[in-house]
């Protein structure tokens, strides 16, 4: 494609206006009416009009759901999942948690199980919703141990939703994050929280442009004693015991990891913007974009491989099994 | 059709019988005259087959002045080649606004019919087949079109797109945080 169609028709007084200089509103309509939900959303980022044009209620969206099957422009909310290693065996469960405003909010929970070849046995399976209405518009979604941590709210602390893959069902209570943690909030000061996993442990992190804190949620890996009232979270200071002076954390957009095994190997999907090795210093991340060279092959699969071998075997897996519109992260078994 | 109306410069081409001709004559906004077969335009656009049943069309060459002679050639170029290329009638439809049928994928040739084209030759024909209510060209270029906006970023989609981006950065912020999920790509 030629890349500089900058100057063409520029104050054409026929063209769309706002909604784009180079084409005639129809045509435009026409191309974006092709463009599936996701990217599509993402393009409320453009500019005020293409977020009118894009945000429900809208004739556009009405037409462009009516012509995809999914269409998180209509509802407003996407599918967003989780896989895991549930059980051993090679064994893979994905989770898909999604939200529904047809019938007021609601959300809507089903879990498959995939063979580490990518097959899946049998059907999506209904599971019962999460004690808390989840949003699904974010991505601060992570697995560790066998456990699917959903962020729930971070304005005011950590709170979480959990969900236990081997049990497949949602822990009755929510979990709440370390209580020693800076408070309150400011967003002009880049500050953040979110979840990571640290060697398999599931990890609140507080963040500023410069610095990040990590509070380990303790515990033997025995699901049952997530509570709310036993949980205990302790604060992880910047020397933990990784290898070979490096851990690897997922952050809260869903990395692949091999969580400080030896190896590992997960269901992978997605392009990854803010995941990456870290290494410990004095109370400063260093997030390195390793996940980059993954782009390329980020089709859903399923990864197996060392930590040390950054570029993993793929075996990829059909999109179809995934789920229509949803989004996996990564997991060992 | 009448016969001839007595324009006797135009070119020796049009001296035929209009009554037995069996192409429309299209002329593109800078005045550059394609021959197209009656049937495939008839076919393929609503617009010129609604001006060939009223009448409307020029044998002098109909004036299209809102498209451009490289984007007319490529609609006459489709035009041929969908005559050659595919028996098929169910190709039209006789609304070209919303509707909820699920898109038809291009055909092969039809996806090399575009490919070759640049960002700016696929502009114009989309407007050019918009012009001519011709559904299925539509459809092939804005599934192209499509196709190459899906893996791009909102910074990616205002450059190509010309678009000048009028929220402030704080704006900018909030919703890329509100639509963090969609900035990792399917």
């Amino acid at each position: 494609m030629a890349a500089s169609p900058q100057t063409r028709r520029d104050g054409d007084g026929e063209s769309g206006g706002g909604i784009g200089t180079l084409l005639h509103r129809d045509a435009l309509y026409e191309i974006l009416l092709r463009v599936p939900a996701k990217p599509l959303c993402r393009f409320r980022a453009v500019c005020r009009s293409w977020r009118s044009l894009l945000s429900a209620p809208s004739s556009f969206v009405a037409a462009h759901a009516a012509r995809h099957r999914c269409s998180p422009c209509a509802t407003g909310c996407p599918a967003a999942t989780a896989g895991t290693g549930g059980g051993g065996d090679g064994e893979y469960k994905v989770l898909s948690l999604s939200t529904s405003r047809h019938y007021g909010m609601r959300n809507l929970c089903k879990i498959l199980t995939v063979d580490a070849g990518g097959g899946s046995h049998g059907e999506w399976r209904d599971v019962p919703a999460p004690p808390v209405v989840l949003e699904t518009f974010h991505r601060h979604t992570l697995v560790a141990s066998g456990t699917v941590y959903h962020l729930v709210d971070r304005s005011n602390g950590w709170t979480i939703a959990a969900f236990d893959l081997e049990a497949e069902q949602w822990l009755p209570d929510l979990l709440h994050g370390p209580s020693d943690a800076p408070v309150p909030l400011t967003p002009a000061r880049r500050e953040r929280r979110s979840l990571a996993e640290v060697n398999r442990r599931l990890a609140a992190v507080y963040s500023t442009a410069s610095t990040m804190d990590l509070w380990l949620l303790m515990g033997s890996g025995d699901r049952a004693q997530f509570g709310a009232s036993n949980a205990e979270f302790s604060r992880h200071p910047w020397t933990w015991s990784g290898t070979n002076g490096s851990g690897q954390i997922r952050s809260r957009c869903g990395c692949w990891t091999t969580g400080g095994s030896p190896s590992g190997c997960g269901v992978v999907t997605r392009q990854m913007e803010y995941s990456g090795c870290m290494t410990r210093g004095p109370k400063r991340a260093h997030v390195w974009h390793t996940a980059s060279n993954l782009e390329q092959a980020c089709t859903p699969g399923i990864y197996c491989g060392s930590r040390s071998n950054m570029l993993m075997e793929w075996r990829s897996c059909s999109a179809s099994l995934l789920g229509n519109g949803c989004t996996l992260f990564v997991s060992y078994g | 059709m009448e016969v001839d109306k007595g324009k006797g410069e135009a070119e020796e081409t049009r001296k035929v019988a209009e009554a037995d001709r069996d192409t429309v004559t299209l002329k593109s906004s800078d005045g550059k005259l394609f021959e197209v077969s009656k049937e495939a335009a008839a076919r393929l656009s609503t617009v010129l087959a609604g001006m060939i049943a009223g009448g409307s069309i020029d044998d002098n060459g109909t004036d299209l002045k809102q498209i451009g002679s490289e984007a007319l050639e490529n609609v006459v170029d489709y035009c041929n080649k969908h005559a050659n290329s595919i028996p098929s009638a169910a190709l039209i439809s006789s609304s070209i606004s919303f509707n909820t049928a699920p898109f038809k994928e291009p055909e092969e040739w039809e996806r090399k019919f575009v490919d070759r084209l640049s960002h700016d030759a696929l502009f114009d024909l989309v407007e050019a087949a918009n012009f001519l209510g011709m559904e299925r060209l539509l459809d092939v270029t804005c599934h192209k079109i499509s196709e190459m906006m899906k893996g791009k970023s909102p910074d990616q989609i205002r450059e190509v797109f010309n678009i000048k981006n009028d929220y402030t950065k704080e704006e900018l912020e909030e919703i890329r945080q509100e639509l963090a999920w969609a900035f990792y790509d399917d």
